[in-house]
């Protein structure tokens, strides 16, 4: 199959092998992200709450691996190199990290939207 | 007889006596398992600490480690510009690969100095996590001499390289520590601390 590469500079790979892989990177960038965001209560991170969070994430990075290494059959010939790892695993991750932010965001927007009206029903109920 | 080649034909002669040890082997020594692993493990411990100051301690961590790797990619490929020592299986009667073969110089092995950089940089600040990569680097060694595609001295010396390259920076440069206060800051500018 013919080599593809992306602004002349980095190889794409064979087949769907560096879209796989970005994704991969995502996943279990994801997976690590929720790991530690559990560990260290960062709740600007993840949308759950701490051993959740840790569960989540480890099953992430598990399923990241056991997906990958299911859809891509060609990883034990020559693919992907240096530079190209370097980029795609920061494009995953970068990914990952925007995609937990925003997840966060709406779960704790939710939450205190959700807190907001609890409270003003509880106010209401004791001024009648 | 050369020790090392001794040691090698040791170690590679454990490639196909079982065909469950070889299939555990070829997802070790792969381009993207134990790689792409501590690349999350490293992107995560940006983001790691309960508080302000050790989450700044964590991410100068990050900052040293990712500098380690740097330095131990330019230290391999100076080497190899230097030096090329064909890999085993071109030289070695009787060689049984689980890899593919690669073709640039077998001395020093590049991965290994790169997990070996990746591994000692967080052992330097975070000793649990990186007792842990530590033993991923030790096992990823092992069994790229065992696949036949490195010499033990190959993956010996890059595991010097990168611990090195992972260790004189933070320990040597303190114009690195004034370097890594303003990427924090900047990071921080910018909502990717």
């Amino acid at each position: 199959m013919e080599q593809r590469f992306l602004f002349g500079l980095l190889m794409w790979g064979e087949g769907s092998l560096t879209p796989n892989y970005i994704l991969f990177c995502a996943l279990g960038s994801l997976g690590a992200l929720q790991f530690v965001a559990g560990t260290y209560a960062r709740r600007d991170l993840t949308p759950f709450r701490s051993p959740l969070a840790q569960v989540v994430g480890a099953a992430l990075i598990v399923f990241a691996f056991v997906w990958f290494f299911a859809v891509q059959p060609d990883l034990f010939i020559p693919g992907l190199a240096g530079g190209e790892f370097v980029v795609y695993s920061g494009i995953g991750f970068l990914g990952a990290y925007v995609f937990a932010r925003i997840l966060a965001w709406l779960a704790n927007r939710s939450a205190h939207a959700s807190a907001v009206a609890r409270a003003s029903a509880d106010h209401s109920s004791v001024s009648k | 007889m050369n020790p090392d080649v001794i040691v090698f034909h040791w170690l590679n002669d454990l490639t196909g006596v079982s065909p469950l040890l070889d299939t555990l082997a070829r997802y070790i020594v792969n381009d993207y398992a134990i790689p792409a692993l501590f690349a999350f493990i490293v992107g995560a411990l940006w983001f790691a600490g309960s508080d302000d100051a050790a989450r700044d301690r964590f991410k100068r961590g990050v900052l040293f480690t990712l500098i380690g790797l740097l330095i131990a990619n330019l230290i391999v490929k100076l080497f190899w510009m230097a030096y090329f020592r064909p890999r085993p299986f071109a030289v070695e009667e009787g060689v049984k690969l689980l890899f593919y073969r690669p073709s640039v110089s077998s001395f020093p092995s590049e991965p290994v100095a790169t997990l070996a950089a990746l591994a000692c940089g967080v052992f330097l600040f975070e000793r649990r996590v990186g007792s842990i990569m530590l033993l991923l680097t030790f096992l990823f060694a092992f069994t790229r001499v065992m696949a036949g595609v490195h010499y033990p001295s190959d993956v010996l010396a890059g595991a010097l390289i990168g611990a090195g390259a992972a260790y004189v920076p933070l320990r040597y440069v303190p114009a690195l520590h004034r370097f890594n206060t303003h990427l924090i800051g900047l990071a921080k500018r910018f909502g990717l601390a």
